[in-house]
Parts: structure tokens; C-alpha cells; sequence
């Protein structure tokens, strides 16, 4: 984890590089969670995600023993096209889901995950870790 | 035999339309039930589901805030027999918004009408300290929910979950104590606030009365195959059945089946 003046900032991954996926089922490989975060957050740009008809969903698992065994950690699902958020009047340009961790003093937590997408789309994962 | 409360989870979205919580531990206390209270960032969420571990849940009536132009909406959703063990909650709507998902499941409740007593509010101008009573009598437990656009302090009641990314959404609980004020002190702003009331078993509110009434129903009348809801198992027993509402139930037997 990053430190700014000694303090602990939020850092982001990129968990799937920017590119067109075809339609289907994609896995995010397993990675290691540093210790001391206690939240992440997983976001899917919506920048190029014009179609309208467009599903994804995306959902993560983690592992408080080094991989052995895993546990389902959060999910969501939205749609492609402009998405307009009501409260600024803005566009999304990213859709996630931020879930809580616990033991944030164990050295063998992980995480892996999956996104799904009913369409080729052009998209990017991230995961950003926060104190 | 008094309502206990369990476990919760909660988990925040960005734009979306469904969300599911981490894994959580339900416990494998006698009469358990749960709710799922969700506090949106917009107006008009349409075609809400949610589940516990595969138990769908129902919207307790008198619990949603309604479209107050806000953009802020609650709800709260009830069923009995969540599943003890790992599980997950889950919420889906229409139209990608942004959601603060909490869940909470309990033990010693009512099997046939988990929560009654369902009220909200919500303010369609800035208003200062969103506060709500919820009735209740001695063994139940009330549930708070609710969306701000302000940092709201911590509740009179129990906080059971508190986040904040574009809305602030918490979740308190409070025992049953005649009427349980849930009461968040904040700054002027808009915000919607829900409550209901998760029953002892055979519990009745003060003066009984449709806010105690509305959410009793014959399940399979709901539960049907014909049922845009049934692809997941009824949370409510087959024998569960209210006479009190029989016109009711004989009503919307005739229009579903």
C-alpha cells in the first residue's frame, strides 16, 4: 500500500487491461491483498460501453488461507449504455461494487473474480484498496 | 420468546442493478427471519427483488419512501427462513443506480408475518435530522434504514451498518419498546427514511389494525408457478395462513391462479 506523508492512501490495480472482449466469461487470476486494507472497491470502466443491450457482471471471491479455500465477496451486475446519474446529471463512467474485509492482519488473503459479458465489449477491471 | 438479533452485511454499488453481498454467517437460531433494507440514489428503482440465501423477500407495506423527487429512496424487504450458514443477500432492479445494500437476519421471529408496523418518510425539500417511529412492543425488534445526501451522526437506535459514497445509507435496529424512534441527527438535505418491525412470534401492535394486517397472506396464492416470483422458494410455510384477510387472499386468488 502506497504512503503519502506516512499516511496510508487508497491504491488501485488494474485486474483487466483495457482491451475488446468477446462475449462470455472472463476470470481475474488470483492476486494477494496487502495487508492493513479493510475495503476494496471493483469498478468496470463504462466509457466505450455504448450498447445498450449490453449485460456484464462481475463478481469476486477471496481467500483468507493462501487460496485454499475461497468464498463469494461481492457482485453486481449493469447494463451497457449512457447511464445517467440523476444527481449530477452526469454519465457513470464506471460501474462497482466496494465491499469491507476482514483480518486485515492476516498475510494470506487473495482475491480472484470473474466478469461476464453478454456482448463483445471494450472494457478495463480495477480494484482499488483503501485502509 | 423475544426477536434476537443475528448477523447483518451490507455492501455499496456504483450504477448497477444488482448487487450481492459478501458471504455472511446466518445463525441456526430457532424462528429466524430477515430483511434487506436498501437505500438508492434515485427516484424510481421498478422491479426490485431481493433474497437471503436463496429466500426471496417481500416488500414490507408502508415501508417504501416513495418517489418524493429526492433522489433518495428506501425499502425494506422481509422473510422468514433464511438459511443458516454461509450465505449472501442480494438486491435487483430496473435502471442502474447507485445502492447501499444492508441485510440483517434475526431469531425468535414470527413464521408467518415476519415484520409488520412498516412506515417512511422522505422529504422533497433540505430538511435537518430524518427521524422515524417505528411501533413495536416488548420482544420485537425495529429496523431503521436510511438514504441522505448529508453525513448523518451515529443513530439513537443500534447502527448495524453505516457507508457513504454519493448517498449515505445506514441501518439501525432497536428493541421493541412501544415506538422505536430511529433518529439520525445531520445537516439541512434531502433524504428518505424507512422502518418496520420484526415480530415476536404472535406479537400485536398496539390497536392491531392494517398496519399489523397488511403483510399477512396466504403464500401459495403468491408463490404460485404462475408467479413472476417463483422461481425461488417461497420464504413462507405452506400452512401459513391468516383468515383475518380472507377476502383479501380469496381476491387476489381469483386474479392469480
Amino acid at each position: 500500500m502506497l504512503l503519502t506523508n506516512g499516511r496510508k492512501v487508497p491504491t488501485t490495480i488494474e485486474l483487466l487491461a483495457r482491451d475488446t472482449y468477446r462475449a462470455g466469461d472472463l476470470s481475474l487470476d488470483a492476486i494477494p491483498i496487502a495487508r492493513d486494507v479493510t475495503e476494496i472497491t471493483i469498478s468496470i470502466d463504462r466509457v466505450a460501453l455504448s450498447r445498450v443491450t449490453l449485460r456484464m457482471a462481475w463478481s469476486i471471491e477471496l481467500s483468507l488461507d493462501a487460496g485454499r479455500t475461497w468464498l463469494p465477496w461481492g457482485a453486481a451486475e449493469t447494463t451497457g449504455g449512457d447511464i445517467i446519474n440523476p444527481r449530477t446529471g452526469l454519465s457513470y463512467l464506471e460501474s462497482n461494487f466496494t465491499v469491507t474485509l476482514p483480518e486485515p492482519e492476516n498475510p494470506d488473503r487473495q482475491l480472484r473474480g470473474q466478469v461476464s459479458i453478454s456482448e463483445d465489449a471494450d472494457i478495463s477491471v480495477t480494484v482499488t484498496t483503501r485502509p | 420468546m423475544a426477536v434476537t438479533f443475528d448477523a447483518v452485511v451490507e455492501i455499496r454499488g456504483e450504477g448497477v442493478t444488482t448487487l450481492t453481498t459478501a458471504a455472511f454467517t446466518v445463525g441456526s437460531g430457532s424462528n429466524r427471519a430477515g430483511a434487506v433494507g436498501l437505500s438508492f440514489s434515485a427516484n424510481n428503482p421498478t422491479a426490485i427483488t431481493t433474497d437471503i440465501g436463496g429466500v426471496s423477500g417481500i416488500l414490507v407495506p408502508g415501508s417504501d419512501s416513495l418517489d418524493r423527487g429526492s433522489n433518495n429512496r428506501t425499502m425494506i424487504f422481509a422473510l422468514v427462513a433464511p438459511p443458516s450458514g454461509s450465505q449472501t443477500a442480494t438486491a435487483s432492479w430496473t435502471t442502474a443506480m447507485d445502492c447501499i445494500l444492508g441485510a440483517v437476519t434475526v431469531s425468535g421471529n414470527d413464521q408467518v408475518t415476519p415484520m409488520n408496523g412498516g412506515v417512511a418518510q422522505g422529504v422533497s425539500s433540505n430538511s435537518a435530522n430524518p427521524a422515524l417511529t417505528v411501533p413495536s412492543v416488548s420482544g420485537d425488534l425495529t429496523l431503521g434504514v436510511l438514504s441522505e445526501n448529508a453525513t448523518p451522526s451515529a443513530p439513537t437506535q443500534t447502527e448495524r451498518w453505516s457507508d457513504a459514497f454519493n448517498i449515505f445509507g445506514r441501518g439501525s435496529t432497536g428493541a421493541g419498546a412501544g415506538s422505536d424512534t430511529h433518529k439520525w441527527t445531520a445537516a439541512s438535505s434531502l433524504w428518505a427514511i424507512s422502518g418496520a418491525n420484526f415480530r415476536a412470534p404472535d406479537s400485536i401492535l398496539p390497536g392491531g389494525g392494517p398496519a399489523d394486517d397488511r403483510f399477512r397472506f396466504r403464500p401459495s396464492v403468491f408463490w404460485s408457478g404462475t408467479s413472476t416470483l417463483g422461481t425461488k422458494r417461497s420464504p413462507w410455510p405452506d400452512d401459513a395462513l391468516d383468515f383475518g384477510m380472507q377476502d383479501t387472499i380469496d381476491d387476489s386468488r381469483s386474479r392469480l391462479l
